[in-house]
């Protein structure tokens, strides 16, 4: 960030990590971004059914709360499917226990959204998790620990563009839930990671933000519903 | 001594320490002057300014409060680590490293803070408390001589530091200020989560302290903290009920842990000033 332009009302393009680049291009090319339609030929999910139109996430606060709302729906089916296909054999009864906390958080969260959204909220999204051994604990893990940290630098990218105070709040109450998620994941995987291990944390002790673009290219690899991303 | 004693010992005292409260809150009074006198240069320069500059001596004064209470909480996790290592408190290399990685983070969060204020108006930005903190509630704590009141002690600094700056977000509307707060607060958060895990670890599993805030729960008995702790037991939201939204089996609990709570200025002053020494002959 330049330092010159702190107090300056318009927020600036974030700088995108490295080794988004081809990422980004797709993201920022018209704006447009067919996430998951790659990913549909390796799908055998029944509950797959995108919709041919795909959703719609507008560049205002009903966007960024759509976007917000998609990747709760992802998150939650996920860990939904976690119990649907039975913990991992060596799951410790506090990992239950604290797995099943974290599912009912994302499912808090997705419900709040939609009820906020109302009729505005985009339908129900498909995924895709048959790529996913939910018996293997690392390959669990690996992915929740994908989409905690994308829940936590996707909210904290975005959120500048909020104009609604309500809905910036609400999205800092949830922003640090998720980063609490996201350490406990880590720490499942090697103990102490809470806060390191792939650069999540970035220069001055910052979380590394990310744009929507990023983070749908990362979220395309589970999400079979089409998302015209328009999003600031 | 563990904890549990710390904790008797405490709520056999109450008297005393609703007195140390009273002169507790004498010292916030004079440190919120403090805070205000620090203040007032760039206040006083922003009227010779030009009128558009208003905005931005505000949001100085709010990166100053911030930058107030960071320093605190950096202060904490230095003096944690040496009294740590010069102590032998830290039960395997992986807490100490804990420690370490967190004071860093501290450390660079009132950097960025200091640099951030003074790169908008020169020499602005609020300089450690002169005088020092105080993490033993008078002396109440044992908080660098055991190691289990330490960790009690940075989990209620970093739990109530995530509060502090989601409480200033709407302050930053639509400004790059909002990113670099949520991503402090976001890194606090991971930092709050461990710390919570090396509590329920060393006590055996038994602190039950989740990575998340159930409710108003501290996990630490001890009733300054609450404050905290007060309102993270929310369970509505935008003005929904969370419990059993959408028909989902959300429970009171899970509702309050879904969500962390902002804490406003003056709640934060509060809590800032239990850690302040008044004069340099406390310290």
């Amino acid at each position: 960030m330049n330092k010159n332009e702190i107090f300056s009302e318009q927020p600036s393009e974030e700088i995108l990590p490295k080794g988004h680049s081809r990422r980004s291009f797709l993201g920022l090319a018209g704006g447009l971004l067919a996430v998951g339609s790659l990913f549909n030929a390796s799908c055998d999910n029944k509950d797959n059914n995108p919709n041919p139109e795909g959703v719609l996430l507008t560049q205002d606060d009903i966007g960024i709360l759509n976007y917000a709302y998609a990747l709760k729906q992802l998150e939650a089916a996920f860990y939904q499917k976690i119990f649907d296909t039975g913990v991992y054999n060596t799951a410790t009864s506090e990992e239950i226990a604290l797995l099943t906390d974290i599912r009912d958080h994302e499912v808090a969260h997705r419900e709040l959204l939609k009820a906020i959204l109302g009729s505005k909220a985009i339908d129900a999204l498909s995924f895709n998790f048959a790529g996913i051994n939910f018996k293997d604990k690392k390959a669990v893990l690996d992915t929740a620990k994908l989409l905690e940290d994308i829940g936590v630098s996707g909210i904290n990218g975005v959120a500048v563009h909020v104009v609604n105070t309500d809905y910036l709040k609400l999205l800092g109450k949830i922003a640090s839930v998720e980063a609490r998620h996201a350490a406990y994941i880590r720490d499942l995987l090697i103990d102490g990671t809470f806060a390191s291990g792939d650069a999540q944390v970035g220069m001055n002790g910052l979380e590394m933000s990310k744009n929507p673009s990023v983070v749908l290219a990362a979220a395309s690899t589970f999400i079979t519903t089409q998302i015209i991303n328009r999003l600031p | 001594m563990n904890l549990k004693h710390i904790l008797q010992e405490l709520s056999q005292t109450d008297n005393t320490d609703f007195d140390k409260s009273e002169q507790r809150r004498d010292l916030l009074k004079s440190v919120t002057r403090k805070l205000a006198l620090t203040a007032i240069p760039f206040a006083v320069g922003a009227s010779t300014e030009k009128a558009a500059a208003k905005t931005t001596n505000t949001s100085l004064d709010t990166l100053n409060f911030l930058l107030a209470f960071q320093h605190m909480v950096a202060a904490y996790y230095k003096a944690a680590v040496t009294a740590g290592i010069n102590n032998s408190l830290f039960p395997s290399t992986d807490a100490q490293r804990a420690f370490e990685t967190i004071r860093d983070y501290e450390a660079a969060h009132a950097a960025f803070l200091t640099q951030t204020i003074n790169a908008a108006s020169p020499n602005a930005a609020v300089l450690p408390n002169a005088n020092g903190y105080d993490y033993t509630l008078d002396g109440a704590l044992l908080t660098f001589n055991d190691y289990k009141t330490m960790l009690a002690v940075a989990q209620v600094l970093e739990d109530t530091a995530i509060r502090v700056f989601k409480g200033q977000l709407d302050s930053f509307v639509r400004n790059n200020i909002v990113t670099d707060l949520l991503n402090i607060q976001s890194v606090k958060a991971r930092c709050a989560a461990h710390i919570r895990q090396m509590r329920t670890t060393i006590a055996g599993g038994s602190a039950k302290v989740k990575p998340w805030v159930t409710l108003n729960q501290s996990g630490v008995a001890n009733t300054v903290f609450a404050a905290g702790y007060a309102g993270e037991e929310a369970t509505m939201q935008y003005g929904i009920n969370i419990t059993g939204i959408g028909g989902q089996a959300v429970s009171a609990t899970a509702a309050s842990e879904a969500f962390d709570e902002p804490l406003t200025q003056q709640q934060s002053m509060d809590i800032l000033n239990m850690f302040l020494y008044q004069s340099q002959s406390r310290s």
